[in-house]
């Protein structure tokens, strides 16, 4: 009981902390006393408009697109019962890399590109749902399956897109796949999405602890198990679309962030649900930061970024556990 | 009125015939044991009288009601199953697994009182397993999975129990010490026991009555000890069956 509660703590300091290294860091290094007389409104110069303007509205949309992926990964693991699921298993990912790469292709903007990632997202969400539904019954494997295999389709057209597009726009185009936060104006949808999803989704959690044991179980102790599985699909997916939207698919956070708090012991999705946003956003805020700033004035793709952090961490703990000290 | 009863109960799997026009009442005090050969549709008779199945005819009535017309957190008050295989795709505390046979005594807003958590630990007591509250599932063995399975069943506290091979898995010490353990709670009042066995010398020590399932959908129910013979067994298993009589009870083994 202590150590969740401390782990609960650390979680929750983490969050500042990333905001101000996010902060501070960039082309101009803000020391400590400045970032805070730009928070307290006390400077009003250059350094205000870096912070203000440019890279706290960066940090807050890569803390929604981090908790928003760390929340659909929980949620898809928990649905699938699969602990290899992550939000783009079911090719939601797939569906929004076409529909944006087309976009590019048409040399639209980003508005545009955004907009029919969106869309695209909501089509593999449906075609998924309804291929897997068919008539029969609607079980773990066969939405897996079908899920996998819409992924493969759609990976199939992006690589086509990939090699017939022209040289010019294919950085922008990798750039999309593995991830951007850069051209993000209105931080706070991603926010307000990832508000609703966790509050939508926290009152089912003691629910979700008892479909982890099978639907049976679920079923045998008074739940409705039809409607929480599709409950889950759907919000799980419009999260995941929502962060495809705003940032492209960024690897790694929503596969991994569950599996580490649950290493940590953190395993009843009534904290595992509030705790994967928190870390997910945390981490990605930082690996967002680090993108921009190691080789600046370059940028990294930040899916490069969170796995080059999150993978030796994950595999400490995973090793730590294998030994029964975890 | 039986706290339990099939009303010419019919199930089918695909176009096989488990069980034909089963009219049975259960009754509070009484332990069930529901006996048959491998595939004869134990385990699905028991998840229709949990209602988590639908009959292909006639009807499952607890208290008097029709399973269908019963909320399904109702019905989880009362009736509590524990299956034969119980997946864990993730880390889970002991402690935690067992609480959740809490759930459906719990509002949709409310968490576990610290009541739930003494039933919990209570439970856990009660199968001796105490000391591995803290532990993690996946780290216990068979049978201590089986056993926290029962705990949690046990913190559930429902009237009616249905087992589904409840000491797969378990030494005879085991055995015996958790259908001791589980068939005294019928001298509560209004409480029931139907339990899947395959053990049949089991059956005759700890339950009061018998559901045989045999061929082609028949069935033959009664007390225990009224039902139970060597031919009617060797017909059941499909094997030849020896009665010996000792100062113990009667035993059956097959040839």
């Amino acid at each position: 009981m202590k150590s969740r509660a401390s782990l609960r703590l650390v979680l929750i300091s983490l969050v500042p902390l990333s905001f101000a290294f996010a902060l501070a860091t960039g082309s101009v290094t803000l020391d400590a006393a400045t970032l805070w007389q730009v928070l307290t409104g006390a400077e009003r110069g250059l350094p205000a408009t870096l912070v203000l303007d440019l890279r706290l509205p960066r940090a807050v949309s890569a803390f929604s697109v981090g908790g928003l992926l760390a929340l659909a990964g929980c949620l898809l693991q928990a649905l699938l019962r699969n602990p290899l699921a992550d939000p783009y298993i079911l090719g939601i990912s797939g569906g929004a890399a076409v529909a944006a790469l087309g976009a590019l292709l048409l040399g639209a903007g980003s508005g545009w590109v955004s907009g029919s990632a969106f869309l695209g997202s909501l089509v593999a969400m449906l075609l998924v749902f309804g291929l897997s539904h068919g008539r029969g019954a609607w079980t773990e494997t066969r939405l897996l399956l079908t899920g996998v295999v819409v992924a493969a389709g759609c990976g199939a057209l992006v690589s086509l897109m990939l090699a017939l597009s022209p040289q010019a726009s294919l950085s922008t185009m990798l750039f999309w796949l593995l991830g951007d936060l850069g051209q993000n104006n209105s931080p706070g949808w991603g926010l307000a999405v990832l508000s609703a999803g966790l509050l939508l989704s926290v009152p089912f959690a003691r629910t979700m602890n008892l479909y982890a044991r099978g639907e049976q179980v679920a079923a045998a102790l008074g739940e409705n198990i039809a409607v929480l599985r599709y409950g889950i699909y759907f919000l799980a997916s419009l999260l995941t679309a929502t962060a495809v939207t705003l940032a492209g698919s960024i690897g790694f956070v929503g596969l991994v962030v569950p599996h580490l708090l649950r290493l940590l012991g953190s395993t009843d999705h009534r904290r595992l649900l509030p705790d994967a946003v928190l870390l997910g956003g945390s981490l990605l805020v930082i690996a967002d930061t680090l993108a921009r700033s190691v080789v600046a004035p370059a940028q990294l793709p930040v899916g490069v970024l969170t796995a080059l952090l999150g993978v030796p961490v994950f595999l400490f703990l995973l090793a730590r556990a294998a030994r029964g000290t975890g | 009125m039986p706290r339990l009863e099939t009303r010419d109960l019919t199930l089918r799997i695909g176009n096989r015939l488990l069980l034909r026009d089963l009219s049975v009442a259960f009754e509070a005090g009484q332990n069930w044991a529901i006996l048959g050969a491998n595939g004869s549709g134990k385990t699905t008779l028991l998840h229709a009288l949990a209602g988590l199945r639908r009959a292909n005819g006639g009807d499952v009535l607890l208290d008097g009601q029709a399973m269908p017309h019963i909320p399904r957190r109702v019905r989880a008050q009362k009736i509590g199953i524990l299956f034969q295989d119980t997946p864990n795709a993730f880390p889970a505390s002991v402690f935690e697994t067992v609480l959740s046979g809490r759930h459906p005594h719990l509002g949709f807003w409310q968490s576990e009182t610290a009541v739930d958590h003494e039933m919990a630990h209570a439970a856990l007591a009660a199968v001796g397993l105490a000391n591995l509250a803290d532990r993690s599932v996946a780290t216990l063995s068979g049978g201590e999975r089986r056993r926290v399975e029962v705990a949690t069943l046990l913190a559930q506290d429902a009237p009616l129990c249905l087992l589904d091979e409840p000491v797969n898995h378990l030494d005879p010490r085991h055995q015996t010490a958790l259908l001791r353990l589980v068939c005294a709670r019928t001298q509560r009042a209004g409480h029931l026991n139907l339990l899947v066995l395959h053990d049949v010398n089991l059956a005759l020590r700890f339950c009061s009555h018998g559901l045989l399932l045999l061929e082609d959908g028949g069935t033959r129910h009664g007390p225990l000890a009224d039902i139970l013979d060597s031919a009617t067994l060797a017909m059941m298993y499909g094997c030849a069956m020896h009665e010996v009589r000792t100062d113990a009870g009667r035993l059956f083994f097959p040839d």
